[in-house]
């Protein structure tokens, strides 16, 4: 289809037609709004994103505006100010897909949109760009409803700066939202949260558990000596031996790690177990060592 | 009992948040992207006893999901709850006429959607 015959029925009906066509012909739908003009392709990509009846056209519509990538920069930075708060939602999803960091003073404006779902996208894409200029608005996003505390925890984690540490920690008393917190300070892997992360393995929900395992296992892989100045209770040592018979890997090397560093005398003989396992015989040597040392 | 629930949400994020909210229920948790892969996950785990559906997904969307799933026929005694936003009320009625259990809102507090659940798994 040539440029100059292009019209705004042939695209509207090309992305009508989207996803009843193939890989192929998808991309060529793609290609044909790629090669027509921008105020042509992006006025039938807004009506087709704000196509209310029918999800599948502006399902189209998004897709092919991340694949215009930069290009769709500015129309999407426009619509973050449209006033229907779903295009609103739906442009912060497409540009934290796209992670262009050029979106990233928009995105944290819209942190103050009054949709919170809005809000929750921006949130969401700021910590898929993984810009460091996000990280105090993020930081004061923490203190806010649970809907953003969720996307903006995880957000912080995601973008690996330290000054979300100490924020990070001040929530982990708290209920709910101490879960996206405890895998950000997992991925943060800051000494300074050992402590208070290690007071949560003998929690008597499993999976808050598990997950803070997982934080402390991931901050003792980087920092094996913090182990030494850990005090973990009889309970959580309990609760972490019998994670070395755990069904998940993953929750057996995490107990390995910890218990390891935190040199438990009394996980050695299930650690000396291990060590001939073929998926653990590694990580369980490693811990007889240290404890050993 | 909820033993085991289906969550399907185009949303990573959306998917660790309900970890949280279930994580009273001590549930094992399937996840799914879209209604079409909601519809694969069914057939590897047809013991689930629930679904928490989104409305609004690329590939096959929520209520195109339930279509499916009423024409299926073996999945009918499995609750679906919905999740919406403000501005789809049509969709939900469609859901709920369809049979949809109930439904919830986003954004939605952890309390909102224990209350749906615990209408569908008392408790006591």
């Amino acid at each position: 289809m040539g440029k100059e015959l292009v019209q705004g029925s042939s695209l509207s009906a090309l992305l009508d037609a989207f996803y009843s066509l193939d890989k192929r012909g998808r991309d060529g739908v793609t290609a044909v709004f790629r090669g027509a003009a921008d105020p042509l392709s992006y006025s039938v990509l807004e009506t087709g994103l704000k196509n209310h009846e029918n999800d599948r056209v502006r399902n189209a519509a998004m897709e092919i505006y991340v694949a215009l990538g930069e290009r769709s920069l500015p129309f999407l930075i426009s619509l973050l100010n449209d006033a229907d708060e779903e295009v609103r939602t739906f442009s912060g999803v497409m540009l934290g897909t796209m992670q262009d960091r050029g979106a990233v003073p928009s995105l944290i404006k819209t942190l103050a949109d009054p949709d919170m779902n809005v809000k929750h996208a921006a949130a969401e894409a700021l910590g898929k760009i993984g810009d460091p200029r996000a990280v105090e608005p993020l930081i004061d996003t923490l203190a806010t409803d649970m809907w953003l505390q969720f996307p903006a925890a995880i957000a912080l984690g995601d973008i690996g700066d330290l000054r979300a540490v100490a924020p990070l920690i001040s929530l982990l008393e708290t209920p709910g939202v101490n879960v996206p917190v405890i895998q950000a300070l997992g991925k943060l892997a800051h000494p300074s949260a050992l402590g208070p992360l290690s007071r949560l393995l003998d929690e008597e929900e499993p999976s808050l558990r598990e997950w803070s395992l997982e934080a402390v296992a991931a901050i003792l892989a980087r920092w094996p000596d913090s182990g030494c100045d850990l005090r973990l209770t009889q309970k959580a040592t309990r609760a972490m031996i019998e994670m070395l018979s755990s069904s998940s890997l993953e929750a057996r090397r995490n107990a390995a790690i910890t218990l390891g560093c935190c040199k438990v005398k009394e996980a050695l003989s299930y650690l000396v177990e291990l060590s001939t396992d073929r998926d653990m015989g590694e990580v369980a040597r490693k811990a007889i060592a240290r404890i050993g040392r | 009992m909820l033993k085991k629930v289906l969550v399907i949400d185009d949303s990573a994020l959306i998917h660790q948040m309900y970890k949280m909210v279930l994580m009273r229920y001590r549930c094992e948790i399937i996840d799914a992207l879209n209604g079409q892969d909601g519809l694969d996950k069914l057939e590897k785990h047809p013991d689930v006893s629930l679904i928490l559906l989104d409305i609004n997904m690329p590939v096959m969307n929520g209520i195109e999901f339930i279509k499916k799933v009423k024409e299926l026929g073996k999945y009918n005694d499995i609750p679906i709850i919905m999740v919406s936003t403000e501005g789809k009320e049509e969709d939900t009625m469609r859901g709920l006429a369809l049979g949809a259990k109930g439904y919830v809102k986003k954004p939605f507090q952890p309390s909102d959607l224990h209350a749906i659940i615990e209408k569908i798994y008392p408790s006591k």
